[in-house]
């Protein structure tokens, strides 16, 4: 016996299903318009920001006088800073991706992760504060720290493999920094001390800074605060070099070094520079360290000795108290506008850079 | 040469030292600035002993009590009583012209509500459990001192402390300090600070999932989408600073003007919204951390299983059911691992917030029990603002330099915290994105 099926009570679970396919259907369509409106209205917004810039900005005849100096400033604190930070972001990442045990790595990579982090405004404080005058009297002992310490590493390397027994360098094979460590702490007291010593006091005189906040101070500092940018970036690349490459040449008799210098360093050469241009990027930019202890005068010196005036320090100081409208305001808006171009332009630079690495890693 | 040729792997192997030289010199810079730090704060907070000294020089013969700061062979810089203002008893005494000097075991520190210390010699216990509207006599006051007993925070017999109530005092200091609301506390500074960031972080977090949400599961390669994610990708780079100006020229005289003339219907003479202050303050830094929260929410994105997908797909979710459902509150931890790179990233910030509202004094707190009780249009003190304040414009040397330190200490432990715990919850992720698709 069959039952036509107009005769079905009409089950409540479709009903309920039909009534509830409607509006599913309709938050399914507004969900993606609306994320798409947001983003527009976003896209639009971060475009209105240089826009902006642009429109407000001003220059009049005087701009030269007033905008070279602050520029070569912006320029030199960052060409000191990558001084500093080149050899030691270079040097760790390397250390850190090619030589070091994977527990070590494990160690390293998040102390430098965290050094990252540290706010600008404290490394300003204590350049400011501490090391600008400590500094003052002991810029010899600087230069003879920075000249010794390579030559220190040197020496230690090659009297470890001539002296050492196998077995201890077995043991310490991708721990030597804890060798290092200890030698190069010893080595900062006895190369400050050495550029104390009364022997050397007129090269000390003639390395007498014109003011504690200077260049010298901007260097370290600032390539203290971009080392680990560098860092990062090059340490993300180098690893991501297959580690077959380096292996298969080590078995076929070069050694540690010589497989970074020769295969690994080649390939991973766009990621690194990419690191180089963002650093440089970041330190153009920097405002707190420079604002606090570069001392802020607009001289045009190339000395590391002299104080220095950058861009980004400028606006810091002089934005807040502008008057909106004045010739000044339109100028400081220009100067802006000027340092986003060139950290845009790095950006772009380095993001062409990157691409390439990606592309050969993909092929290789 | 023997020895050379039976070990003719260690070749030219010596740049690997210079590479370890490298790590060493930043381990040991990056030691050397926190011991800086640790120690520039201790001295804001330790007990200085307090000597009685006797000099003689052209103007006759002097005796102070006063706390020794610093000393070398030539010149002790003291701190006598400060009877009438914080930073006004400052000392140098060439110790050529010293006649006495010691360390009274019953000398007395005596530490105000404003701030300022008074020295004293007696017994501890006479200036225990005082009635706090009762006048203090303080002998040796030259004029006259209106004190009373509320005003006196502590007492304490400076040098008869052994080693570890020492470090006891000093951390206590340090935590009346990072606390205190006086003249010379840190509540006002944190306070500003922390509405800030929680502001700062409901205004980028629905904005920046959204967008990543959007871009990732919606806009496929069209051009809109591109543009996008080249100008965050760009906003990364581009200087602090910058968005400082941004919030200046866009929000406070844009907005904010305009505001102010619809508002009142002319240009007022005092701007309300037209000037730096706490929501401006809260939008530049959206902006300034939003490249943060789309990048590393994409990324979170990308980690969820599309097995996960295509079973809730499978099963008759419709997308916006699934990302609802499904993708977001598994990628729970992703978002947790933006937000706290945010307010990592916004808390240490400084450059652009003095362009858009911080200040080095701000009478009223931005959050209080007055109507509306949050202040947007306020201006504000910040930590990491307070820092460059007391460093470059602090009126009482020393003290205000050490502080400086302490706040930045105390700056530093916000910040490394937030990045370590970032760190922590974006590797249990990692961890349970690998168990889910495994």
């Amino acid at each position: 016996m069959s039952v036509p099926a107009a005769s079905f009570p009409p089950h409540s679970l479709t009903a309920r299903f039909a009534a509830r396919a409607a509006r599913r259907q309709w938050r399914e369509r507004w969900l993606g318009r609306g994320l798409r409106g947001l983003s527009l209205l976003l896209a639009l917004l971060l475009l209105a920001l240089p826009l902006f810039l642009l429109f407000n900005a001003r220059i009049d005849d005087a701009w030269r006088e007033a905008l070279l100096p602050l520029l070569a400033g912006s320029f030199k604190a960052a060409l000191y800073a990558m001084l500093v930070a080149l050899p030691l972001g270079l040097g760790a990442a390397i250390w850190c991706a090619r030589f070091a045990t994977p527990g070590l790595r494990g160690l390293l990579k998040p102390v430098f992760e965290l050094f990252e982090a540290v706010p600008a405004v404290v490394l300003g404080l204590i350049a400011a504060l501490i090391l600008a005058p400590w500094l003052a009297q002991r810029v010899l002992g600087l230069v003879l720290l920075l000249a010794l310490l390579p030559l220190l590493a040197l020496a230690a390397g090659w009297l470890w493999q001539r002296l050492a027994p196998a077995g201890w360098q077995r043991f310490w094979r991708g721990r030597e920094i804890g060798l290092l460590l200890p030698l190069a702490a010893l080595l900062v007291p006895l190369a400050l001390g050495l550029g104390q010593a009364p022997l050397f006091a007129s090269f000390a005189a003639q390395l007498q800074p014109a003011s504690p906040w200077n260049g010298l101070v901007i260097g370290l500092m600032l390539g203290l605060a971009t080392m680990p940018v560098i860092f990062t970036l090059a340490e993300d690349a180098l690893f991501a070099v297959p580690a077959d490459l380096a292996t298969g040449a080590q078995a076929l008799g070069a050694t540690r070094w010589q497989a970074l210098w020769r295969l690994v360093l080649p390939v991973a050469a766009p990621g690194i520079a990419a690191a180089v241009l963002l650093g440089f990027s970041r330190a153009l930019g920097e405002t707190m360290i420079v604002l606090m202890a570069s001392g802020n005068t607009p001289l045009l010196q190339v000395s590391p000795l002299s104080g220095l005036r950058s861009v980004a320090a400028n606006l810091a100081l002089e934005a807040p108290d502008a008057v909106r409208g004045s010739v000044h305001y339109g100028q400081l808006l220009f100067s802006a506008l000027l340092l986003f171009g060139l950290c845009l332009l790095l950006n772009a630079l380095a993001e062409g850079v990157r691409a390439r690495l990606r592309q050969r890693l993909a092929g290789s | 040469m023997a020895s050379n040729a039976s070990r003719p792997v260690q070749r030219r192997d010596l740049g690997l030292w210079l590479a370890a030289a490298a790590v060493s010199t930043s381990l040991l810079a990056l030691a050397a600035l926190l011991w800086v730090l640790l120690a520039q704060s201790w001295q804001a907070f330790a007990p200085a002993p307090v000597a009685l000294l006797q000099w003689r020089d052209d103007a006759g013969e002097h005796s102070l009590l006063a706390s020794v700061l610093a000393q070398d062979e030539q010149v002790l810089i003291v701190r006598g009583s400060e009877w009438q203002r914080r930073g006004d008893a400052y000392r140098r005494v060439l110790r050529s012209s010293l006649v006495h000097l010691s360390f009274p075991a019953d000398a007395l520190n005596l530490r105000l509500a404003d701030g300022r210390e008074i020295l004293l010699r007696g017994s501890e216990q006479s200036w225990r459990g005082l009635d706090p509207q009762q006048r203090l006599v303080l002998p040796g006051a030259d004029g006259e001192v209106p004190v009373r007993g509320a005003d006196l925070v502590e007492v304490v017999a400076v040098n008869a402390l052994s080693g570890w109530q020492r470090l006891g005092t000093g951390l206590q200091r340090a935590l009346g300090f990072a606390g205190g609301t006086g003249g010379s506390g840190l509540f006002a500074a944190l306070l500003g600070t922390v509405v800030l960031v929680m502001l700062m972080s409901v205004l980028v977090m629905p904005l920046g999932v959204l967008v990543a949400l959007w871009l990732h599961e919606y806009a496929g390669n069209d051009q809109l989408a591109r543009g996008l994610r080249a100008a965050i990708a760009n906003l990364a780079s581009v200087p602090s600073v910058i968005y400082g100006l941004f919030g200046l020229v866009l929000f406070v005289h844009g907005i904010g003007g305009s505001l102010d003339v619809l508002l009142s219907g002319t240009t007022a003479p005092v701007p309300h919204w037209g000037r730096g202050g706490l929501l401006w303050s809260a939008l530049t830094l959206a902006l300034l951390t939003l490249p943060v929260v789309v990048i590393s929410v994409e990324e979170g994105l990308a980690r969820v299983p599309p097995g996960l997908r295509q079973a809730a797909l499978a099963l008759g979710a419709t997308r916006a059911e699934m990302l609802w459902r499904v993708v977001l509150p598994v990628a729970r931890p992703a978002l947790l691992t933006a937000l706290i790179l945010a307010v990592a990233r916004a808390a240490g910030e400084v450059a652009p917030l003095m362009l858009v509202g911080a200040v080095k004094y701000a009478p009223a707190l931005p959050l209080n029990g007055e109507f509306p009780y949050l202040h947007l249009s306020q201006q504000f003190m910040h930590l990491g603002h307070g820092v460059y304040d007391l460093a470059l414009t602090g009126s009482d040397g020393p003290r205000d330099l050490a502080q400086a330190h302490a706040t930045a200490l105390l700056l530093l432990l916000v910040v490394i915290g937030l990045n370590a715990s970032a760190i922590v919850v974006r590797n249990r992720l990692r961890e349970r994105s690998r168990e889910l698709s495994a």
